[in-house]
Formats: C-alpha cells, sequence, structure tokens
C-alpha cells in the first residue's frame, strides 16, 4: 500500500479525534457549570454554545470521520485492492473539513446556539445548518466510495463471499444513507429556508418527526465501527476465532433492517401523533436487541475459543484466561460491560409507559452517553491503537499508557453516568446549566452533581492521555503494515445471495419504513396543522 | 476445530437458509401484533379507538365559560400571524421615513435617535418590536396619550412602513458601563434561579430572541427604569402573557435602576 | 465442530433471544395497559401565533379550573422563559388533566416523582390526565432546551389536601386562595 492511502485514513481519524479532544474539554466544563462548584466563564449563553458544540462535535464529526477513515481503511485492507475512486474520498474529506470548521466558527461565536437537534423554530445562522450539511455530503461520497469497492471487488471475485469486515462497512455505508434522508429533508425543506429568510414560519412537529427518523439510526451507525472490530478484530487480538461468519452478517444485516423504523420512541411524549404509532415503533424497537444479542452471544463463543486455545477452564472461569493486557480485549471488556448497563437503561427509555418517569432527565443523558461515549468510543480508542503501528509503521513503545487511558475512560464514564441515572430518577431536567441548589427541594441533587462532573473530568484526563498516546506513542520498533482480520471457525468461500449483499434487504426495509413513518409523516399534510413563527438566535428579529 | 479453509458441502446447506424469509417474517409479525395491540387494544381504553390511535380524533370541546374571553383582558391585538409578518415583508422604508419626518422625528429623532431620555431609540430596534407597540398604542393596550393620537392617525400598513424604517436604522452606540455591578451582571447572563428570573439577556438581546422582544442597549436609561417600573406596578400591560409584569414585579427598585443603568445611556 | 453445528447453536440462541424479547414486550404492554397515565397523544392542533388573542389559552383563561362533574382542568402556557400560571394547585388524589401549548418554540415539562411528563410543541395542544398523590410544593421545570433562558424557566405544582380545596364561585382556583 503507498502512503496517500495511509495518510487518507490517518487524517479522517485526526479530524475526527481532534473534534472529539476539543468537545471533550466542553463536556467536562459543562459538568462544571451543572454542579454546585462555580465555572470560570460561566453564563447561560457561554454554557449552551458549549452545549451546541460538545453535540455537534461528538454526533456529527467525531462518528461520521472516524466511520469513513476506517471504512477507507477497511475497503483498502480487507479486500485487499486498492481504493477505488481515492481523489473522490479526498475531496470528500475536504467538504467535511470545511463544513466542520464552518460549523464550529459558527456556533463559537454565538450564532447558532440551538443545540446540535436543531429545534427549530429556533433558527440560527445558515453556515451551522450548511456546515453540518457539508459534514453529510463528504459521507455520502464516502458511501459511493464504499459501494463501488465492494462491486468492484465482488466483479474480480464472482461468486466469493465478501469479507465480513466489509460486508458491515458496507451495511453501515446504506444504514447511513437511510439514516441521513431524515434530516436531510428536515435541513433542506424547512430549517435552510427559515434561516435564509425565504420562509417565516416553521411546522415544529413535522421537524421533530423527520429528525426522529434519523435520530436512533444514527446511534446505530455510530455503534458499527465498535461491532466491526468485536466480529473481525478482536477474536484474532484474543487469540481465537470468529464462531460464525453467517452469524456476523446476520447481524449486520438486522441492525440495517431494524435500526431504522424506531425513531418515534423519541417522540413518546410528543403531541404530534397518535397513540398508534408510537406504539407500533416501540415494538420495532425492541427488535433492535436481537442484533445485539446474537453479537453477544457469538463474541462470547468467539472469546470462549481464544481462551481455551490458552488453557482457560471451567464454565465461566475461561473469561480469566484471556489476554486482557491486550488493550484490544480490554477495551472490548469495558465495552461490553457498559452495554450491559447501558442497554437495561434503554429498555426504560424505549418502554411506552416507564420512559414518563425518566423523559428528557438526566437518565437520558446518562443511557447515551454510556452507551455512545462508553461502549462505542472506548472501541474506537482500540480501533486507532490497533491500526496505528500499521498506518506509521512503528510499534508502541509501551502498552501500559495505553491501558491507563483505556482504565481512566471507563472509569470516568461510570463515575459521570451512575450518577446521572439516579439524577434523572429524581426528576432532574437535562440540559439546564445551574440549579438553585438552595432550594432545599434539589439541593439534595448537588452532591451527585459533583461527584458526575467528578467524573467528567476523570473522562477529560483520558481523552487527553489518548491524543498524547495517538501524538506520542508510535516511535517503537518497526510494525508490520499488514492489517489481518479474524478467520472464523469455518472461513466461507461462498455464502447465499442474501448474505453477499444489499439489494434484496433495501426493499424491506423500504417496507418497513413506509409501515412506520408514511403515516406520521403524511399526517402534517392534511391535518390542519399551524407552523409556529421562525425565532432567529442569530440576528434580530 | 476444523483448519476452517472451506466449509465442507453439508455445511454450505447450514448457510442456505431463507434468511430473507425469516428476517420478513418476524419483522412483520412484530408489526401486525403491535397494530393490534397500539390501534386496537391499547386505543380502546380511553384514547378514542383506532382514529385516536392515529390521531384523528383531534377536536376538542372548549367549556364556552373558557372559550370566551373578555376583551379588555388581552394584552395586545398583534399576532405573529402570516399576515402581519407578509405586511412587515411588504412595508416601504421610504415611506416610512417622509412619516417619520413629520411625525416622529420631533421626540425620537430623524434616525430614530431620541432627542430626549424619556423617550426611547428607534433605530436598529426589529421592525417587529416597533410594528407592535405602534399597535398597542392604536388600540390602548399600550397607554399614552400622546402616542395613542400618533398611532391612531396611522393605517397598519404605515405602522409597517414605520417600523421597518426605523429598523434599517443604524442603533445608537451603548455606552458600556466599565465597572457593573456584579450582581447586576449576574442577573443580566445568568438570570436568578431562586426567584426564576430567566437573564434578561436571553431575550433583550441584539443578537435575537421572542419576535417582536427590543433589545434594549443604548436606550436611555431613565426610559428603561420607567417602563420597568410601569411594568412592575401593572401599569404597563402589552407584555404577551404577563412575562415582563412578572419578572419586573420580581425586582427590587434598586435592581430596577440599576439594570437601567446597565442597559442604557 | 462443523458449521452445521455452530449454525444451529446460534438458532437456538435466536429461540432465547425472542423469548427474552417477547417476554420484554409483554411487561412493557401490561405496564402500559396499567398506567393511568398514556402518553400525550391527543395531536389537536391549534395556531401558535394568536393564542393570546381569543380562545381557550387567553391569559384570563389560564390556570386550575374545577370542572362541573368535580375533575379539574389545569390550562397553561409554556413560553419563553416562564410557565404562566408561575403556581398551579391541583387537588389531591383526583384526576387532574392538564393542557398545554406554547407559542413560540418547544419546550417540556416533568413534574419530578411523578409521571407527569410532556413536550409542548407550538401548534399542538398536549394533554395529559394523571392523579398526584403528595401534598405539598412539587417543581416543574422545563426540561427541553428552549432558549439562553431555559435553565430559569420553573413552575410549582402546589399538591392541595381535599380540605383546602376552595376554589371560587367559578371553580377557579390560584395558589394565592390555597390558606
Amino acid at each position: 500500500m503507498n502512503s496517500s492511502p495511509n495518510r487518507l485514513v490517518a487524517a479522517h481519524i485526526w479530524v475526527a479525534f481532534i473534534a472529539f479532544a476539543v468537545a471533550a474539554v466542553m463536556g467536562a466544563w459543562q459538568m462544571l457549570v451543572r454542579s454546585p462548584i462555580d465555572a470560570p466563564l460561566e453564563t447561560a449563553e457561554t454554557y449552551f454554545v458549549s452545549v451546541t458544540g460538545h453535540g455537534a462535535l461528538m454526533a456529527y464529526v467525531l462518528p461520521t470521520l472516524f466511520v469513513m477513515g476506517f471504512g477507507y481503511y477497511v475497503a483498502m485492507t480487507a479486500l485487499k485492492q486498492p481504493l477505488p475512486g481515492l481523489r473522490w474520498a479526498w475531496a470528500g474529506f475536504y467538504i467535511a473539513a470545511i463544513g466542520i470548521v464552518m460549523a464550529v466558527v459558527t456556533v463559537l461565536s454565538g450564532q447558532a446556539t440551538v443545540l446540535y437537534t436543531f429545534y427549530p423554530p429556533l433558527t440560527g445562522s445558515v453556515f451551522f445548518y450548511l456546515g453540518v450539511l457539508l459534514v453529510v455530503v463528504g459521507s455520502w461520497i464516502w458511501v459511493a466510495v464504499m459501494i463501488t469497492a465492494m462491486m468492484k471487488w465482488k466483479r474480480a471475485n464472482p461468486g466469493a463471499a465478501v469479507p465480513l469486515a466489509m460486508f458491515a462497512t458496507v451495511a453501515n455505508a446504506i444504514l447511513w444513507l437511510w439514516t441521513t434522508a431524515g434530516v436531510g429533508a428536515e435541513l433542506l425543506f424547512q430549517v435552510l429556508p427559515a434561516s435564509l429568510g425565504w420562509t417565516d414560519s416553521i411546522d415544529a412537529g413535522l421537524a421533530r418527526t423527520l429528525f426522529s427518523w434519523t435520530l436512533h439510526a444514527i446511534v446505530y451507525f455510530w455503534l458499527m465501527p465498535a461491532y466491526i472490530a468485536f466480529y473481525t478484530i478482536l477474536p484474532k487480538v484474543a487469540g481465537g476465532r470468529l464462531y460464525s461468519d453467517t452469524m456476523g452478517r446476520v447481524s449486520f444485516i438486522l441492525f440495517l433492517l431494524y435500526s431504522l423504523p424506531v425513531g418515534m420512541h423519541h417522540l413518546f411524549m410528543d403531541p404530534e401523533h397518535g397513540s398508534g404509532f408510537k406504539f407500533l415503533q416501540m415494538m420495532l424497537t425492541a427488535l433492535v436487541t436481537v442484533p445485539t444479542l446474537l453479537t453477544i452471544f457469538t463474541i462470547g463463543a468467539s472469546l470462549e475459543i481464544a481462551a481455551r486455545l490458552r488453557g482457560g477452564k471451567g464454565l465461566f472461569g475461561w473469561v480469566r484466561a484471556l489476554p486482557w493486557d491486550r488493550p484490544m480485549v480490554l477495551a472490548a471488556g469495558f465495552s461490553f460491560i457498559m452495554l450491559g448497563f447501558g442497554g437495561f437503561g434503554g429498555l426504560i427509555n424505549m418502554s411506552y409507559a416507564m420512559n414518563s418517569m425518566i423523559h428528557n432527565t438526566s437518565w437520558v443523558t446518562a443511557h447515551f452517553h454510556l452507551i455512545f461515549g462508553g461502549s462505542v468510543v472506548i472501541m474506537y480508542f482500540a480501533i486507532a491503537y490497533h491500526i496505528w503501528p500499521k498506518l506509521t509503521g512503528r510499534e508502541a513503545r509501551s502498552l501500559t499508557p495505553i491501558r491507563v487511558q483505556l482504565w481512566l475512560w471507563f472509569v470516568g464514564i461510570v463515575i459521570t453516568s451512575f450518577p446521572w441515572h439516579i439524577l434523572g430518577l429524581f426528576g432532574q431536567p437535562r440540559r439546564v446549566s445551574s440549579f438553585d441548589f438552595a432550594n432545599p427541594e434539589i439541593a439534595y441533587w448537588g452532591p451527585w452533581t459533583t461527584v458526575s462532573a467528578i467524573g467528567g473530568f476523570i473522562m477529560l484526563a483520558g481523552a487527553a492521555l489518548f491524543v498524547w498516546n495517538l501524538a506520542t506513542l508510535y516511535r517503537g520498533a518497526a510494525a508490520d503494515r499488514t492489517m489481518s482480520y479474524a478467520m472464523a471457525v469455518h472461513q466461507p468461500r461462498e455464502v447465499p445471495r442474501v448474505l453477499n449483499g444489499f439489494g434484496l434487504w433495501n426493499t424491506l426495509v423500504a417496507v418497513l419504513m413506509i409501515v412506520a413513518y408514511a403515516w406520521p409523516i403524511a399526517q402534517f399534510f392534511f391535518l390542519d396543522t399551524y407552523p409556529a413563527p421562525v425565532q432567529r438566535v442569530d440576528v434580530g428579529g | 476445530m476444523s483448519n476452517g479453509e472451506s466449509p465442507r458441502p453439508s455445511d454450505q446447506d447450514a448457510v442456505n437458509r431463507r434468511w430473507r424469509l425469516w428476517a420478513s417474517t418476524g419483522a412483520g409479525a412484530i408489526v401486525v401484533v403491535a397494530i393490534v395491540i397500539g390501534f386496537f387494544v391499547i386505543s380502546s381504553r380511553g384514547e378514542g379507538g383506532v382514529t385516536g390511535a392515529l390521531g384523528l380524533d383531534h377536536v376538542h370541546e372548549t367549556p364556552e365559560a373558557v372559550a370566551q374571553t373578555a376583551a379588555g383582558a388581552l394584552p395586545t391585538d398583534v399576532a405573529w400571524t402570516a399576515a402581519t409578518l407578509g405586511l412587515l415583508e411588504d412595508a416601504d422604508p421610504e415611506a416610512g421615513r417622509a412619516i417619520a419626518v413629520q411625525t416622529c422625528a420631533s421626540c425620537h429623532g430623524e434616525a430614530g435617535i431620541a432627542v430626549a431620555a424619556a423617550f426611547p431609540n428607534l433605530a436598529g430596534q426589529p421592525a417587529t418590536a416597533i410594528f407592535k407597540q405602534l399597535s398597542d398604542y392604536a388600540s390602548g393596550h399600550r397607554v399614552s396619550p400622546m402616542m395613542a393620537a400618533m398611532a391612531q392617525g396611522l393605517t397598519a400598513a404605515q405602522m409597517a412602513d414605520l417600523a421597518v424604517h426605523f429598523a434599517a436604522e443604524t442603533p445608537a452606540e451603548s455606552i458600556v458601563d466599565a465597572n457593573p455591578p456584579a450582581a447586576i451582571v449576574q442577573l443580566v447572563v445568568n438570570g436568578d434561579p431562586a426567584r426564576g428570573l430567566p437573564p434578561c439577556s436571553a431575550c433583550h438581546s441584539a443578537r435575537g430572541g421572542p419576535v417582536g422582544t427590543p433589545p434594549l442597549g443604548g436606550q436611555p436609561a431613565a426610559y428603561l427604569e420607567q417602563q420597568l417600573t410601569a411594568f412592575a406596578a401593572g401599569e404597563r400591560g402589552n407584555d404577551i402573557y404577563g412575562l415582563m409584569r412578572a419578572v419586573a414585579g420580581m425586582l427590587t427598585p434598586a435592581e430596577i435602576a440599576q439594570l437601567a443603568a446597565y442597559y442604557g445611556n | 465442530m462443523d458449521e452445521k453445528r455452530i449454525v444451529r447453536s446460534e438458532l437456538r440462541w435466536v429461540f432465547v433471544v425472542a423469548a427474552a424479547v417477547t417476554l420484554m414486550l409483554v411487561v412493557i404492554v401490561a405496564t402500559t395497559l396499567a398506567n393511568a397515565l398514556h402518553p400525550p397523544s391527543n395531536v389537536e392542533t391549534i395556531d401558535p401565533a394568536t393564542l393570546h388573542i381569543a380562545g381557550e389559552f387567553t391569559e384570563a383563561n389560564l390556570g386550575t379550573q374545577e370542572n362541573a362533574d368535580g375533575t379539574v382542568t389545569v390550562r397553561l402556557i409554556a413560553t419563553q422563559y416562564a410557565f404562566v400560571p408561575r403556581c398551579l394547585p391541583v387537588p389531591e388524589g383526583r384526576p387532574v388533566s392538564i393542557r398545554v401549548t406554547s407559542p413560540d418554540v418547544i419546550h417540556g415539562f416533568i413534574v419530578a416523582g411523578t409521571n407527569a411528563n410532556t413536550m409542548v410543541v407550538p401548534g399542538f395542544v398536549a394533554e395529559l390526565t394523571t392523579e398526584f398523590d403528595e401534598p405539598g410544593d412539587h417543581l416543574m421545570p422545563c426540561h427541553e432546551y428552549c432558549g439562553l433562558g431555559h435553565s430559569n424557566m420553573w413552575a410549582v405544582l402546589r399538591v392541595v389536601p381535599e380540605e383546602e380545596w376552595i376554589p371560587d364561585a367559578n371553580g377557579r382556583m390560584t395558589c394565592e386562595l390555597v390558606p
């Protein structure tokens, strides 16, 4: 492999993690503002500017750029062919980079304090929305390159099974295309026209519905690199094999199918939808647990194979025989623990009635920080640590700082998010900059909020050490640049067509999306709905 | 464990299953069960049957006593409907300037900078804010004999013309207090959670805020103090839902004076 | 171990997963049916621009109203940056319908420790019916970002014991009337 494609991968991943580091500083500061402790620069405006920046960087920049970079890497190393459209890929990178700069400058200048979820009729500067849209456009180029790469490989290898890592990456690319349709429509048809001054009112109910289309599936887009690592990297690093390649394919297909028609579980408490479709999407939400539970079994079995090969004994005693000193294994262990707790919390969120106890409280913040910030991002770290020697050609000088960093992140997120769950049960609303802790009714929230803030700073230390590690640690012995993925116990040469492509599955996705969303979206066009006046936050109005 | 290079024919059978049929059946079954429960079982329990579950059952009967509103209790007649916003969009600033020279300039200045501290500066105020106040003077929701006389002579279109004219003028320079009291800065940027006071700057910023809200920087301090006092006493009541009456009512006279000094010139 | 056995073991696990998911759904459906509160799903549209001019949500109509049948309706506006009224009296242990909408942007509220929770979306009236069993003051924060004053948007829900519940002749009740 020549160096240019490697630079492409590294450029994406660096941008992702620089955005992450900036957002981590913001996040820790926000925790301080919410706590009884005084924070520097604390005002309502700085807080919400920071929340907007933290959200946009963590939700849009970090995962998108990481997924893109990792996707390009997988396409080259799993398919063992040059990346088709390398120039296009670079163009996508620069488009996204321009978008990021545009959005960040706009947010930091206080021209778009609308949070990353937009919340029209609040309307900020058009450059914020354009910036986000450019990131999406850049990622669409990535989608095209991924699909092209897989098709090219299939033509060169007729009938052969697409390597699982690439199959999963393309599943994520297609999932992403479906996912962005909702927010894309909201931005193009509602938010951008308002922000350009072409319209002076916005149908807030429709906007929320379109955003919900994106809001849950995007989480699975974020999650997929972690699952790709579980299936195709972890078993090898642990010293074993993937238990079943087939079930890996099935799981990734189920993610594509079931993570989309479920977004309305974010709207249970909304008045603009009837109970019928809320309930329907709640039921469909239950299905997204299936691929995760399948994964836990398959990866559990794969790790058991590894452990027993290393001499592990006993029904569960083999767990001790795993090579926990290897960062990928350690990170995956942490990831599974956090996925367990986070998944349990998520069951409450998706429950039609119980959700009313915790909707929009700190419980929700806790849930997605545990799942995304915890289980997913720790796997982003592990993936970066794993491929860095292959990108730089140098091994890490020591694994100790890496292990310390993973521990810091795990401990930090647990200390941050467990008190948050409890505060959520107390009824603490999210997205509030400061509380009147002098009020006896909520005074007892203070200590929990403080503990949570301490966790935030442990996470910040973990974030800083991570960037430091990536920047300085890989100056050790010359490394083997070959990336190889885990083999399955039975590595397939051929698989049925349905498990080797997505054409057939897209039809089913379309059917499910029509069932789930056709009426909820269409109703806004035949009910007598009243749009709300646009409210600008960037210029007087 | 086998060497794993190639599945034997029997293994191929293991993989060749009707994956698509199963996935479709699973999803289809869930959808059917969900429709039965969501649209029939749950909706029969007080959510208005199938039409209720679809969200079509949305006629609410407002009790008559509630539906009727005493006209005198209204804070304003202005609403940010498409018609009102359209009036402002179509307004002609030059026509507004012509009226301003004739009618407004003696107090508010031709370019919207007031000639005395008792009068507000209009330059650079949002058109929505100027339009609403003119309308409220004309309808009597904001009481001022002098302004009522002026405003009642204007059509809605002329008020809109005036509004866009003054909105386009350069606002008065805001003279920033070098050393404002910390508690006042706190009220402006953070509000006071103990009293439920939102930060003044959340609405009254030059950057934007709720439609029809004036930014306060650069207004004559005397005018601001007078208005806050009037809101607090309930003498001015053209604020929608009594928001300013409530806020001003919670401020002490000293805070009112200091806030006026903070924002005003 | 051949592939057939592997896939078969996976498929056996699928049945376990299916059973777990079904059990989970049964619990959710049961709690939904047993729970007194349904999420606000009334899909009732209203023009946010003219709320203050005419109809149910004019300033004079807001607040707590005891209906002829003894139930109580609370009409409420969530606006930047306050709930109007700021203090809501409700009787202990009686069905209370809260009807709320917004003239400007998206808001929401939760009454801590209860299942009273809704989004407030301009253009729609959210209605939820529940009972409050714990007398005293309960904080009711806005729980959705609505602008820079969001953090200061809190109301008080005052649950009033039956003996102190003395509405005026028109059935109106305010926090000032609570002895």
